[in-house]
């Protein structure tokens, strides 16, 4: 029987401040409203949802970093109230972006400070930075100070922090952010191959693509709830009835056929600029609409149509909304 | 047992590696160092002027000193957490087992020893202006310097615990010391301080320092060295139990309240 690495009991988290210049008002949010969770040891697990949508108040958490509001919190059997000191020794804790680092330290150096603050034993500390080092790809940089290195390299020395004490949880807040694709798939292989070894993955992203080549589950949150948890297969072969359509447009053209759509039932949409002047306009609608939407298509004078399976993100489009997506 | 004082002193020797690393040379020789001197060519002049030199010797050169010392003190208190928040590691010091506050001690701790280079510097500026100054008992003033440096650290360690729930530092680490200089009576008899001011100042550890000082410097530490010890020893665990208590709280209150980065 799997064990429970993470198990969220109706957790609830809220944030009290201010506002107001003279007349000063309690402003009450709720940032996770009822979450219940379970995530086995072994997983690697993939939270998605929108800025604000309760992610990395989660991950915080589940990190001790944040204490709950109420409902119970495990972590490989812990509760994060009570227990936090066993939870800190058992669980890597990996924010994305390029804060979290000591610029004027070296890399090797980063490390050594936080073999100590982990109390690895002092006789296998070098051995284990070396040994991250090389994993992460920075062994030849190690001696650089940190403020030299490029956001891939930080990026990458915050994943040796992370596992430098080999947790059995690795908690990944949005590790890719801002990275560019090499850096990121270098990034993701890392995840994989910990993954592979036997530890827990718990990662937050935006990034459709990366959750569905990477994670074996994900759960949509959004506004502070749990809005559907399954592996990235069956949510698209779920969403096998629908169909999605990309079409290039003039952006004027793509203006008209959004109004034409928009508040038809059962039709999501995402656009981006494609860089050419263009707008790559994707939609997904149900099949059964297939001629309308093409006949609707033909008339906006389309520079290049492709239908194309549902992914992720399509799913993740039809739960949460239609959203603009920016690349 | 040792296992745990072996780690903790891995943990100390960590941060004060993280703030050998990290300078912020200019703001703490301004004030552990520049300032201090400073004060002392001020007041030796003004004791030439009045043709009292030698008279007051002790207190021109011990209180620029002992100011320096704890201005550096201070200074690094307050910057060390929001240096961390400014990195974005506290969060990550927090999520990690070693307790935070060994981090921060170790990094102010260092400062405070290092912030001790003050006192030959301003001993030097005093010879230099006139006011000559020998230790008669130099084992009583190495104790003085050893009790300055312990209770300093201890009681930095509660200035970094309320500068954990502050967003600005600057104003409040620049103010806190006065208070703390005028009831030590470094700068002057403290005779001349109130009653109630008299009893409060039995709680500050610089007041003992700086006794201890002058009676080394005049030859009389004899029936000063043990009241001096005790009181700046009791006084530095104060400090620390009451440091360690408060961090531990506040802690606990910007985990409740999601305050630990602060908006960063």
């Amino acid at each position: 029987m799997a064990v429970t690495a993470i198990e969220l009991r109706d957790l609830r988290r809220t944030y009290t401040s201010s506002a107001g210049l003279f007349a000063q008002r309690r402003v009450v949010r709720e940032a996770l409203r009822g979450v219940a969770l379970d995530v086995a040891e072994g997983e690697l697990f993939g939270l998605l949802g929108p800025n604000g949508a309760g992610k990395t108040t989660l991950v915080k958490i589940l990190a001790t970093v944040l204490l709950p509001t109420a409902g119970t919190v495990r972590v490989l059997g812990h509760d994060v109230v009570r227990d936090a000191g066993p939870v800190r020794e058992r669980i890597g804790l990996v924010f994305g972006g390029e804060r979290g680092l000591y610029g004027t330290l070296t890399g090797r150096d980063t490390l050594l400070f936080w073999a100590d603050l982990y109390r690895l034993p002092p006789s296998i500390t070098r051995r284990r930075v070396d040994e991250v080092l090389e994993l992460v790809g920075l062994r030849d940089r190690a001696d650089e100070r940190v403020e030299t290195f490029s956001r891939g390299m930080k990026q990458r020395l915050h994943l040796a922090r992370g596992i430098l004490h080999e947790p059995k949880l690795l908690l990944l807040d949005e590790p890719t952010i801002g990275l560019d694709p090499v850096a990121a798939n270098e990034i993701r292989a890392l995840v994989r191959r910990l993954n592979e070894s036997g530890m827990t993955i718990f990662l937050t992203t935006h990034y459709m693509a990366e959750a569905e080549t990477l994670c074996g589950r994900v759960a949509f949150i959004n506004e502070g709830q749990i809005v559907l948890v399954d592996s990235p297969q069956a949510l698209t072969q779920a969403a096998g009835e629908q169909v999605v359509i990309e079409a290039s447009l003039e952006p004027r053209e793509a203006a008209r056929l959004r109004a034409e759509l928009s508040g038809q039932e059962s039709i999501t949409m995402a656009e981006r600029a494609t860089g050419d002047g263009l707008i790559s306009l994707r939609v997904t609608a149900p099949r059964g609409r297939v001629g309308a939407l093409f006949a609707a298509l033909a008339s906006c004078s389309p520079r290049r149509v492709t239908m194309v399976e549902p992914s992720l993100e399509d799913v993740y489009l039809r739960l949460l909304g239609e959203r603009r997506m920016r690349v | 047992m040792r296992t745990s004082a072996a780690w903790w002193l891995r943990i100390l020797l960590a941060g004060a590696r993280v703030q050998l690393s990290r300078g912020r040379g200019g703001n703490f020789l301004l004030a552990a160092v520049v300032t201090p001197v400073f004060y002392a060519v001020v007041l030796v002049l003004m004791a030439r002027y009045f043709g009292r030199t030698s008279e007051l010797a002790p207190f021109l050169v011990v209180s620029p000193a002992l100011i320096g010392v704890w201005a550096g003190a201070i200074l690094t208190g307050a910057e060390a957490v929001a240096d961390e928040r400014g990195s974005g590691t506290f969060e990550l010091l927090i999520a990690a087992p070693a307790p935070t506050e060994l981090v921060v001690l170790g990094r102010v701790g260092t400062n405070t020893l290092l912030s001790l280079i003050a006192i030959p510097l301003v001993v030097i500026t005093g010879q230099l202006l006139g006011a000559q100054l020998a230790i008669v008992d130099v084992f009583a003033a190495v104790l003085a310097l050893l009790g300055l440096a312990i209770s300093t650290m201890a009681i930095t360690l509660i200035f970094a615990s309320t500068f954990v729930l502050a967003r600005t530092t600057r104003v409040f680490q620049n103010v806190i010391g006065f208070p703390l200089y005028i009831l030590s009576g470094i700068a002057f008899p403290l005779a001349l301080l109130p009653d109630w001011a008299q009893v409060l100042s039995t709680l500050v550890a610089l007041r003992w320092v700086g006794e201890l000082l002058r009676a080394a410097i005049r030859g009389d530490s004899a029936g000063v060295l043990v009241p001096a010890l005790t009181a700046i020893a009791t006084l530095a665990l104060l400090y620390g139990a009451s440091g360690h208590w408060l961090f531990s709280r506040i802690e606990r209150a910007v985990r409740a309240n999601g305050q630990v980065s602060l908006g960063q």
